[in-house]
Parts: structure tokens; C-alpha cells; sequence
């Protein structure tokens, strides 16, 4: 019952953060920047996306429809595939006049995940040394003093 | 978000700290590391590409997971697989946990400079990003390593007197 609950409210949060932040600075929306691009020439934008070409020596950043050549960072500095932060001012003709941005190449980020997994597999064994199943209450009861 | 190998050697060096300085039971440290990981139970959501969108007309966010309500209410449900003698400690411990993800996460390079607002639903504060390091960034293992170490190390000391 209390579990029930608690499934309700983390669903109702999921959808309070969704209506409050979906298409905000914070979590933009590509898609629709994309769809009625003139309209938002010379906002600025956070957009998180990958590389997905250089084009005259100006790196091509894609997120959900939405291609902007980004005049940092170099071309030479990135591989097509990298996934990219780029934070800047839309200019018209689909440009991006980079303020900031940050690169990770693919291995970076599988290798970032290798390691969680071992985090995770650190906390797992760490916590089945303390507690265990009680079978008899589908529970996690402690091992101290057993 | 660094790592989750950086997220729980940190937990760690900071929950030794604090049973040790609370008197708590050792039962609670790896509740407290289990509480530093679960913010990042969305990341599902990422691997699937499903973490923000629409359905039915209803605009979603699962980020919402990563944020000091998601951590509550995570916590409360996994303080409800506890025994209940338990489950009021263990929430308390779980939610500290999820807590000391958060921080650790302010310090993530951001390039527009300021953090995804981590007090939702109490604020839609946006706080300023430390832009410390990266989630890729592998030089944060060696660094919480040596704080766990000596954390390890103070814990056996500590037991043994």
C-alpha cells in the first residue's frame, strides 16, 4: 500500500518535471528549435548532441532533428561520433556561435561506464555483507550478530 | 555525474566518517552507498533513449529521478525492502546518501555554467556549476581512492582500539 504510493508520487514527480523543465533553457527541445528555427535565431542554447560531420572545416553538432555548425571547436579537435556540450548564440543559417563546449569520445564514455558497473558491483557485494533476504518476510534483514 | 566507482569510493570515505562520528552500526554504510547510487538508476533511461519525451499528450522527464524528491521517494521505496524495524533508519541513511550523489554532481562540467535544478520539486533553482570534471573524466578514481583509503584505514584503527 505505502509502496503503491510511493510508485504514484514518483510518477506524478516524473511528469511535474517533465511539464515544469521539458523545452526550458535547461532541457531544450531541439526538435522544435529545429522545426521553427528563424524563430529562435539569437537565443542562446545548451544543447547536448553528438558530431555527426565537419563541413568546411566547421563541426556539424546534431541533437534529436535539430544540425548546427558550431564555430568551436575546431574540426581537427573532435572525430565524427564524439558526443558534445556546446553551449552558444544561434545565428541565422543553422550557426551556433560557440561561448563553451566539451567533448567525450565514445571509448571515454564506455570506459565510463566499465567503471560504474564496478561501482555498482562494489556497493552490491557491500551490502549483501551486511544484510540479507529473510525469505520468511521478503526482506532485507541485517547479518549482524549471526 | 563523475563515474559511479568515483561516486561510491567518495560515499564511502564520507559514510565511514559518519558512522564513526554518529556511533552508528556498520549495517549503514553500504545503505548509505546504495543511497549514492541510486540517482543515477535514470541513467536506464539514457541507455534506452527514452529519458525525456511525451506520451499520450503528457510531457515526461525521468530526470526528475535525479533530483532531491526522486532521491525521497526513491529512498523511501527502497527503505520499504528493509524489515520494518529497520526502515526509518535505512530511509534516513538512503536519502544521505542520494544527497552526496547530488553534491557531487554540482561539480560537473557544464557548458552553460549552471547545474539542472536539483531541489525540484521544493525549487526550480537552477544552482551554478562547479565545472570541476567530467563523467568522463578518470583522474577522479586515483582522487577518491586515496580519501576511501584513509578512510579504510581510520575505520580498522578505530576498530581495533
Amino acid at each position: 500500500m505505502i509502496l503503491a504510493g510511493l510508485c504514484l508520487v514518483l510518477g506524478a514527480l516524473i511528469v511535474g518535471f517533465g511539464g515544469q523543465f521539458n523545452g526550458t533553457d535547461t532541457y531544450p527541445d531541439a526538435g522544435s528549435i529545429d522545426a521553427d528555427y528563424d524563430a529562435h535565431v539569437g537565443e542562446t542554447l545548451h544543447v547536448w548532441g553528438a558530431v555527426t560531420a565537419t563541413e568546411d572545416g566547421r563541426v556539424v553538432v546534431t541533437a534529436d532533428t535539430l544540425s548546427l555548425r558550431v564555430t568551436e571547436p575546431e574540426a581537427a579537435a573532435v572525430s565524427v561520433g564524439d558526443q558534445i556540450q556546446v553551449y552558444g548564440r544561434l545565428a541565422p543559417g543553422r550557426r551556433l556561435v560557440t561561448t563553451a563546449y566539451d567533448v567525450q569520445s565514445p571509448d571515454a564514455i564506455r570506459n565510463m561506464y566499465l567503471v560504474s558497473i564496478a561501482g555498482i558491483a562494489l556497493v552490491g557485494g557491500a551490502f549483501l555483507r551486511q544484510w540479507r533476504v529473510d525469505t520468511d518476510r521478503w526482506a532485507f534483514v541485517p547479518r549482524e550478530g549471526e | 555525474m563523475p563515474d559511479l566507482l568515483t561516486h561510491v569510493l567518495i560515499a564511502y570515505a564520507v559514510g565511514v566518517t559518519a558512522v564513526w562520528w554518529t556511533d552508528s552500526p556498520d549495517r549503514y554504510l553500504p545503505v548509505f552507498l546504495v543511497g549514492a547510487v541510486a540517482p543515477d538508476a535514470m541513467k536506464a533511461t539514457v541507455l534506452l533513449d527514452v529519458t525525456v519525451g511525451t506520451a499520450a499528450g503528457v510531457a515526461y522527464s525521468f530526470w526528475a529521478l535525479h533530483t532531491l524528491g526522486g532521491v525521497v521517494v526513491l529512498s523511501g521505496i527502497g527503505a520499504m525492502t528493509l524489515v520494518p524495524e529497520e526502515r526509518r533508519s535505512g530511509f534516513g541513511v538512503l536519502v544521505c546518501g542520494g544527497v552526496s550523489h547530488l553534491v557531487l554532481d554540482l561539480f560537473v562540467v557544464r557548458a552553460d555554467g549552471v547545474a539542472p535544478p536539483y531541489l525540484f520539486p521544493v525549487t526550480g533553482w537552477l544552482p551554478p556549476a562547479a565545472n570541476l570534471y567530467t563523467s568522463t573524466d578518470l583522474w577522479t578514481i586515483p582522487a577518491a581512492l586515496s580519501l576511501a583509503l584513509a578512510a579504510w584505514v581510520m575505520r580498522r584503527r578505530y576498530a581495533a582500539e
